[in-house]
């Protein structure tokens, strides 16, 4: 087991450990708690601290302590939880995670709120006026040095008279006398031992006089450490008489130490709980798992699909082979797969932080964190998310002053939401501040020589300037954003993972920062269908229901407007096989698949047939081919043929106007 | 783009094939694997030489019809109908072509220019002429026929 | 000789790979369990030589692993060691008392915990 295998476990238990703390703390937030959500906090950061120490992370195991003590104090009920103590807590698992982070890089680093928390925390351990542990509470107290002094070796003679109990905590004499070296001579008088009759379990009768040569009597002490209160030690002083002539001898042997060490059995890995795997390998699994199951559809085609009948052992070693691929299959999209939580769960941080360095009071909404991406991804999200939130706080929300000058409440919001958007993922920064001021973007990007001056530029071309290379809106350089990194390296980076980033905003209202990650790898749950000859999947995120309508509600307005009577109210059909250029004549029977828009419209998409519905890996269309309208990915069936993933929102837009909207409330059962 | 095909001291490999009935070859280093012919998933929107999607072990490549693609007209459907995977600047394709014949090694000097190279709008495809066995093969620049590509995918 | 058989029950993953590591290393065998309620389970499938246990963990505390394993006569003489971070006089009467047989303070060296554990299992010490 090498340290950097332990270390990556260390760090790898560390992030669930730090999202166990972020949990409970968020339910104390949300006055959702008990005392095991305490106590969960408590233990997560106790277990930090435990491990911590293995790998002398000295700030963060002086931290944890500092925290745990004050977490100790609310779990005994020696301190309350007010909003003080909750900002403080708050912060506290803040600069915790922080150090955690920090530790893989730079151990004795620590984060700028350190000694401010550290501070508050000290505050609520002194106004218990209770003595504060040493810190070398930590020090292996056990196996510590042994004291250098007058400790001088010398031979060492002892009685030793164990009571019950030192059996009963699975002590054994010989044990200890062995651990005291060769050179011990033991001699047990049993003359206590009471005949059988009168033999008392509970008692022990046994009194052992040792002489121990070349030992220091702290030695000897520690060697004894266990038996403590287990028994009666005494020490004899070199003028008491030794032990003569008892009556009953027993001789103990003290076995010699061995010639040679214990041999160390072969070495094995630790079972270890978590494995960090190179994506490489995974892809290669995931590749070959496809052929699996496609192995497994041929194999079963051939052997059943000439119709004649089967051997029912074969049938059922076939069905057992489709189980077990179908489960190889699963577990390995599970590997890569994971929520969006913790990486949310950090960016709270974030704004936390931003809100304290500007002196905004910021609530932070997320939505979504249940949303699974590659785990690649997530990492790679961090940065750019940091940085767009960091701005949301800084640029976006408006000074306390300002928001009292408008009928805002004094708090802004920055709301972090993911969702899959049909082989994409989604993920969304809004605050509600003042909206991009675009006169000021556009006065400093002709100022910059980014545009010429008489430029007309359309609101989005202008709100685009903010990902020009260099170009930063503060006037001044802020405590937060003065960091020479401008929203280009954000685009730049999720360009660089393949996402696309677009702006919103809206004079007064807000802004909104749109990530738009096509995914190469990513599990959607989706309806399969048949489209003309083709097999397609639609994501099944945006379905409603679905419908075998009758005839009779199938009503032609026009020639290119039919709608779908649904419970009353009217849905334009969009056919999706003309509509993708697959057939000419129209498909009225359906069945139909009813999605709502993003804009809350809702559509009936015909198709040919609908099979089922399953989980699916998406594909990636973009590597090897380009985009296409209306279709967002693809994935490959059991059967081993591609079958695209449609767009609804695309498809919608593809379908154009002539459809006229109704919403999903009239439609809503 | 092309020099480095047509101009090296080393004699070049190339894999000859024929598409429309005519013989073309194009560089060992690009062609990955040949297979046989699999039924495709049509793409919406594609243009006519774009047959479809197939699943190579995984990963969806664009499979191309090379006679159409160089202005030939489709090619008909026959079992022995190959395709060429290829791999360009880090994307895969698959060409349809009618037969893959040989390996062939050309010295640099065996390549002559081609008569009526790149005009604007036709075929910049072809970079070269092989002369062999009295048939001359037509060198494809692959490059530009995955540039062309991605032109109409875009 | 076969090799002494060590339960290590830890909530801490690390822990637990840090203390199989080290007995492992030591020639021992290891099971481990995730929380005190799995400890004392595992426990009662087969015979330890001795355990190790964590004081702070969900379900069920060291404390209770110990009362639960002392509570059986016939376990009477299994060597129960405490590894834990808290070292206080407190903490160890009382872990005395419920009858573990020794305790260990995390963070622990290594050769430290082969030791102890050689010593409690009457193992020869090298």
């Amino acid at each position: 087991m090498s340290m950097d295998a332990l270390k990556a476990t260390f760090f790898a238990e560390c992030e669930e450990l730090v999202e166990a703390m972020t949990e409970g703390l968020q339910q104390i937030g949300d006055d959702d708690w008990g005392s095991e959500t305490v106590n969960a906090i408590f233990r997560a950061v106790h277990s930090i601290k435990g491990s911590a120490g293995a790998f002398g992370f000295e700030t963060l195991v002086a931290f944890a302590h500092r925290y745990e003590t004050v977490l100790d104090k609310i779990r005994s009920n020696t301190l309350g939880i007010d909003a003080d103590v909750l900002r403080v807590i708050t912060r506290a698992s803040d600069v915790l995670a922080e150090l955690v982070e920090l530790a893989q890089v730079e151990p004795d680093a620590k984060p700028a709120a350190y000694d401010p928390v550290m501070t508050d925390l000290n505050g609520y351990i002194e106004t218990a006026a209770e003595p504060e542990p040493e810190e070398d509470l930590f020090a292996p107290v056990a196996f510590a040095a042994l004291p250098l002094g007058l400790d001088e070796p010398e031979d060492v003679r002892i009685e030793f008279a164990p009571d019950a109990s030192f059996y009963r905590n699975g002590h054994e004499p010989e044990r200890i006398f062995t651990a005291l070296g060769p050179d011990v001579s033991a001699v047990c008088d049993a003359d206590t031992v009471p005949l059988l009759s009168d033999f008392n379990v509970d008692t022990g009768y046994l009194v052992w006089s040792l002489e121990i040569k070349g030992k220091t009597e702290s030695e000897v002490a520690e060697a004894f450490e266990y038996a403590k209160g287990l028994g009666r030690i005494d020490y004899l002083s070199d003028d008491a008489p030794a032990p003569v002539g008892p009556v009953s001898e027993i001789a103990v042997e003290v076995p010699a130490p061995p010639s040679t060490q214990a041999k160390p059995a072969k070495a094995r890995p630790a079972s270890a709980q978590t494995l960090r795997i190179d994506p490489e390998r995974v892809d290669r699994l995931i590749n070959t798992v496809g052929e699996l199951i496609i192995n497994q559809a041929v194999i079963a085609q051939k052997i059943e699909g000439d119709g004649t009948p089967v051997d029912p052992e074969v049938a059922s070693a076939l069905d057992d082979y489709r189980y077990l691929a179908r489960e190889i299959q699963e577990a390995v999209m599970s590997i890569r797969a994971q929520p969006v939580k913790s990486l949310f769960q950090r960016m709270a941080r974030v704004v936390r932080e931003a809100g304290e360095a500007t002196g905004k009071a910021v609530s932070f909404e997320t939505r979504g964190e249940a949303t699974e991406i590659d785990k690649t991804l997530i990492e790679r999200l961090a940065d750019p998310l940091t940085h767009m939130l960091r701005n949301a706080v800084d640029h976006g929300l408006e000074s306390p002053e300002d928001r009292a000058a408008t009928d805002k409440h004094a708090t802004g919001t920055v709301t972090l939401s993911a969702a899959h958007r049909s082989g994409h993922v989604m993920i969304e920064v809004s605050d509600d501040g003042a909206g991009l001021d675009r006169a000021r973007i556009l006065k400093k990007a002709i100022a910059n020589g980014l545009v010429a001056e008489d430029t007309n530029l359309s609101d989005t071309e202008i709100d685009n300037l903010l990902f020009a290379p260099g170009f930063s809106t503060a006037d001044q350089v802020t405590n937060l954003s003065g960091r020479g990194v401008g929203m280009d390296v954000v685009k730049t980076s999720i360009t660089s993972i393949g996402g696309r980033v677009t702006i919103t905003s809206e004079q007064g209202r807000g802004s909104t920062f749109t990530i738009l990650l096509p995914l190469t790898l990513a599990v959607l749950d989706g309806i399969v269908v048949s489209v003309a000859d083709e097999t397609m999947v639609v994501p099944i995120a945006t379905i409603i229901e679905t419908i075998r309508a009758s005839s009779d509600d199938v009503i032609e307005l026009s020639p290119d407007n039919w709608v779908l009577k649904v419970r009353g109210a009217y849905v334009p059909i969009i056919d999706l096989a003309p509509l993708l250029g697959f057939r000419t004549e129209r498909n009225a029977a359906g069945p139909f698949i009813l999605v709502e828009a993003e804009t809350g419209a809702v559509y009936a998409f015909a198709v040919d047939e609908i099979w089922d519905q399953r989980q699916i890996v998406i594909k990636s269309l973009e590597g090897n081919y380009g985009a296409i309208p209306g279709i967002s990915a693809a994935t490959i069936l059991g059967d081993g043929q591609i079958a695209l993933i449609v767009d609804p929102e695309a498809l919608i837009a593809l379908a154009g106007p002539t459809a006229m909207t109704s919403h999903k409330q009239k439609v809503g059962a | 783009m092309t020099d480095s095909n047509v101009s090296a001291d080393q004699p070049s490999e190339f894999v000859s094939l024929t598409a429309g009935g005519q013989g073309f070859c194009v560089d060992i280093h690009a062609i990955r694997e040949i297979r046989s012919w699999t039924p495709v998933t049509t793409l919406p929107f594609a243009e006519p030489s774009v047959l479809g999607v197939m699943n190579l072990r995984g990963a969806v490549i664009p499979i191309i019809d090379l006679k159409d693609r160089l202005g030939l007209g489709a090619t008909s459907e026959d079992h022995r109908n190959v395709i060429v995977i290829v791999n360009l600047s880090g994307r895969t394709l698959g060409l349809l072509v009618e037969a893959v014949s040989e390996i062939i090694s050309v010295p640099a000097d065996g390549i002559l220019p081609n008569p009526t190279s790149a005009t604007e709008g036709n075929p910049a495809q072809i970079i070269g002429l092989i002369s062999r066995d009295n048939q001359m093969l037509r060198v494809l620049d692959l490059t530009g026929l995955a540039m062309a590509e991605t032109e109409d995918a875009a | 000789m076969t090799a002494l058989s060590v339960l290590a029950i830890d909530d801490s993953r690390t822990m637990r790979m840090m203390v199989t590591a080290a007995l492992e290393n030591a020639g021992f065998d290891v099971v481990t369990a995730d929380d005190g309620v799995q400890g004392v389970e595992a426990f009662g499938q087969r015979r330890f030589d001795a355990v190790i246990t964590d004081i702070n963990m969900p379900n069920l505390d060291g404390f209770g692993v110990i009362e639960a394993i002392r509570s059986a006569p016939k376990n009477r003489r299994v060597p129960v060691l405490v590894l834990t971070t808290e070292s206080s006089d407190e903490f160890r009467n009382r872990a005395r008392s419920l009858g573990a047989t020794g305790w260990l303070v995390k963070p622990f060296e290594e050769a430290g915990l082969v030791n102890t554990v050689r010593i409690v299992t009457g193992q020869d010490v090298a």
